[in-house]
């Protein structure tokens, strides 16, 4: 499984340099619009598409029929498909927080705060695990083409939710969450962790079944 | 080892291979205790089939002129020359044959086919 | 004697095509080709044997373990090239052998810069500035690397001058010299196998016709052309397939020298291997 790690590597290590110009337009951005929480979302949320660019390029390539020719399972696959996302999502949010500190000791942002921060970091990681709970299997079944038409409903629909129920929660018990931040911070984080982990038992399922 | 091969006549490959060394054996080209090379590195240099080469080994050893040893290889069988002799024989009674059956075919008798064979062999 | 592969009775249902007990064996130390014209299920027997697809019944075995059980083992000593399977294009040979060597454990690194050198591949362009010869090469070099004892070929050499088709062929035969080595390929570019394969395998609309050594099909095979009613004074035992037409019959027996001696009448043909396949496919219209 490590050496399909280390060829998404090779592979995607040639566009980083577009990623990191992006990022740039997206630090400028976010100081013109005195959100460091912009930068951190934008980076974030950017990185984790490698995931769909590294098999879009799989399947063009013809390395996902090739690579079942080697010693790898299926199993294997998959892995290496939830785990990459896992690492895309973690650096970018540890580089984009990092420089968002930095950022915002230069040039103070309305929302720098290092809390706030930290809280939008985890906030984050817990989105993209819910997302690409949704999107992996997605990928697997219908290829990635479909996925990205269909990817916009799956993203809105976890954040409208969550607006949404922020929204209409009557004050009381919005105040009794807020007090118990980090317990429902932490349950939070477990749920989204668990819910990957289902997501990854449903992607083996469904890649076991596939035909080249 | 310099064997040729032809695609295009009727005589089955292993079977050019055969002649050809035992006419280089005969010749004294190849003589008692010499190395072939293996059956697949000849395969591979004649860029023919390796069973086409083991069968022309198996037939050359069947006919005593080599013989094989697992894991060493094939080595030339130390001369014999009531074989050898034995070998002339079978190759000039093919030749004959064709003769013969041209002359039968041609209304040609024996007679006069056996002062043709007189004929040649006074002329060398 | 110690089978590479063993197929037995394969069977795959696709709508409009399938595979029919499909069984053939491939011996240690030789090349088996495939040939049969295009869709007649040389892939999907080929994917078959490399679990690619599922079956609908059937025994394979690969190096003496069954292809469903122990795949993954089997793929490491197994190098395969198929054709539509490739590395990414922006990857260079040389990052290649990063990722591989993690993947096989056979993995030779050394042996991969050795053959790279041999063929003339590059080891520091990126794929997408290779030639269509070039990237074959390095296809066959990477499923060389890792010392598999089987190469499994789709289609490989389709596309490739006759230069490069024969400097690859060279390295077939230099694989088999190891007797434990085979080399299995399926093709429709019948020269290639007449000259170095030792078994071939005729498939033909999901179903296998014929599976003989090569040589007995160039030496002692032929094609008669004669009457239909003179079919039935043909030795049943010498016919390998009929193909009846309206005035004259095409009848492939596997003792031409014998026939004519029995039948000097007759007209028989010797054949190449690419007249087998046309025996087989015409004799369907």
């Amino acid at each position: 499984m490590s050496g399909l790690l280390v060829k998404e590597y090779y592979t995607l290590r040639r566009y980083l340099k577009q990623y990191i110009l992006l990022f740039i337009f997206f630090g400028v951005l976010s100081v013109y619009l005195d959100s460091a929480i912009y930068f951190q979302a934008m980076v974030t949320m950017s990185m984790c598409m490698l995931v769909f660019t590294g098999m879009s390029y799989d399947s063009t390539a013809g390395w996902d029929k090739y690579v079942m020719t080697m010693p790898v399972s299926r199993k294997d696959v998959v892995l290496s498909k939830y785990v990459s996302c896992v690492i895309y999502a973690a650096s970018a949010i540890v580089v984009s927080t990092v420089f968002s500190i930095i950022i915002n000791r230069i040039h103070p942002m309305e929302d720098g705060g290092l809390m706030l921060m930290t809280t939008v970091a985890a906030t984050l990681l817990c989105l993209i695990f819910i997302i690409y709970s949704i999107l992996l299997p997605m990928i697997f079944k219908l290829g990635v083409e479909k996925t990205r038409i269909l990817m916009i409903a799956v993203i809105m629909i976890p954040v409208f939710a969550i607006l949404g129920t922020a929204e209409y929660m009557p004050e009381s018990v919005l105040d009794f969450i807020e007090q118990h931040a980090a317990i429902f911070g932490a349950a939070g984080v477990i749920m989204s962790v668990l819910i990957y982990f289902i997501s990854y038992f449903i992607s083996v399922s469904i890649f076991s079944k596939k035909e080249f | 080892m310099n064997i040729f091969i032809s695609n295009s006549g009727d005589v089955p490959i292993y079977e050019q291979i055969t002649s050809q060394i035992k006419d280089m054996i005969m010749r004294g080209e190849l003589k008692g205790g010499d190395a072939l090379p293996s059956m697949r590195a000849l395969a591979k240099d004649l860029h023919i089939s390796v069973i086409t080469t083991k069968r022309a080994y198996e037939e050359l050893e069947r006919d005593g002129f080599i013989h094989t040893m697992v894991g060493r290889g094939s080595f030339v069988a130390d001369a014999n020359m009531e074989m050898m002799k034995e070998e002339k024989y079978r190759k000039i009674e093919e030749i004959l044959t064709e003769g013969v059956r041209l002359a039968k075919s041609s209304g040609i008798s024996c007679e006069e086919l056996q002062e043709i064979i007189q004929m040649v062999y006074e002329e060398d | 004697m110690e089978y590479l592969i063993e197929v037995e009775n394969l069977n795959k249902t696709y709508p409009g095509f399938s595979l029919k007990d499909v069984s053939f064996k491939v011996p240690g130390g030789c090349i088996m080709g495939l040939i049969g014209e295009n869709g007649a299920g040389k892939s999907t027997t080929i994917k078959a044997i490399l679990d690619l697809i599922h079956t609908d019944g059937g025994k394979i075995r690969v190096l003496s373990k069954d292809v469903r059980k122990k795949g993954k083992e089997i793929r490491e000593d197994i190098g395969v090239v198929l054709d539509g399977a490739s590395f990414h294009e922006t990857l260079r040979a040389r990052e290649i052998s990063k990722f591989m060597g993690k993947i096989y454990q056979n993995w030779d690194e050394k042996y991969y810069q050795r053959l790279l050198k041999t063929f003339g591949v590059p080891g520091n362009k990126p794929i997408k500035n290779f030639s269509t010869g070039m990237k074959m090469k390095l296809m066959i070099v990477a499923a060389m690397a890792h010392h598999p004892n089987l190469l499994i070929l789709d289609e490989a050499t389709s596309g490739l001058d006759p230069v490069v088709r024969d400097e690859i062929l060279d390295m077939f035969q230099e694989f088999i010299q190891d007797e434990e080595h085979s080399v299995l390929i399926s093709s429709h570019i019948t020269s290639d196998l007449e000259k170095v394969a030792d078994y071939i395998t005729f498939i033909h609309k999901g179903e296998i016709f014929l599976s003989e050594e090569k040589d007995r099909i160039m030496e002692e095979y032929g094609i008669v052309r004669c009457r239909p009613e003179n079919v039935d004074v043909i030795d049943e035992k010498m016919i390998v397939g009929i193909s009846r037409g309206t005035y004259s019959c095409d009848v492939l027996v596997n003792q031409r020298e014998k026939l004519k001696q029995q039948h000097p009448d007759f007209m028989i043909n010797r054949i190449k291997l690419e007249d087998v396949l046309l025996f087989k496919v015409k004799g369907d219209k």
